[in-house]
């Protein structure tokens, strides 16, 4: 199934990217595609990556579903 | 409680005017808060800012927290302005209002509202400083999920 990746601020330098879509294996959890961006981009390991889902803020344990947006990003630091 | 008033914008933000947005007949006092661009952190000297934000998640995040603070504080309005882009020193990045019938309950609110923002609500600076930048990363120990 297919989900949307989004990423933020320090994350999305180090990806390169703003937004991507990846193809997951049925019941894949947020922490599994985390796991996969830390292979192909080591940086992401020193970061303490937080995750949110379809616009909440997620543990990263959750199962995910065809079409879910999923983000990540360091903790927020607005104000 | 009203509907919230909250916005993001790349454009400079007047605090007068969003302080102004709410001003409900039943209240009788509206607290502000101005939060600006400051130039010196530990020391080290500010050139300017870059905010970043979820956009959409973001607005859902501040909304949510008016909503939960008119259940913990007697208020009755709440206005979110937060700037986005590059910010200049001394320029407003977030604006709170909150209206109350009496003000204690307006300034008690307005700074849970603010603790609040800055531990959920998905926006990110980045400081950028003369020898480099940096994206700074808030209380990552707080649990939001």
């Amino acid at each position: 199934m297919r989900v949307t990746t989004l990423f933020f601020g320090a994350v999305s330098d180090i990806v390169g990217m703003r937004e991507s879509s990846v193809d997951v294996p049925e019941g894949s959890t947020a922490t599994d595609v985390l796991s996969r961006l830390c292979e192909s981009h080591p940086e992401m390991k020193r970061k303490n990556i937080l995750i949110a889902i379809d616009e909440n803020h997620a543990t990263g344990d959750e199962i995910l579903a065809e079409g879910n947006s999923v983000a990540f990003f360091t903790a927020v630091s607005g104000g | 409680m009203l509907e919230p008033i909250c916005k993001l914008t790349a454009e400079p933000i007047t605090p007068g005017d969003i302080s102004r947005l709410i001003v409900p007949e039943s209240c009788g006092a509206t607290v502000t808060l101005d939060g600006y661009v400051r130039r010196f952190t530990k020391g080290r000297e500010t050139l300017y800012l870059v905010y970043e934000a979820y956009e959409s998640m973001a607005l859902k995040e501040m909304r949510k927290l008016a909503i939960e603070a008119s259940t913990l504080f007697d208020i009755e309005h709440v206005a979110i302005a937060h700037r986005l882009g590059r910010l200049e020193i001394g320029e407003t990045s977030v604006v709170i209002s909150v209206a109350s019938p009496h003000r204690r309950a307006a300034f008690e609110a307005c700074e849970w509202l603010i603790k609040e923002l800055k531990r959920t609500v998905p926006i990110w600076k980045k400081e950028v400083y003369a020898d480099g930048e940096e994206w700074i990363e808030g209380d990552a120990s707080a649990n939001i999920a």
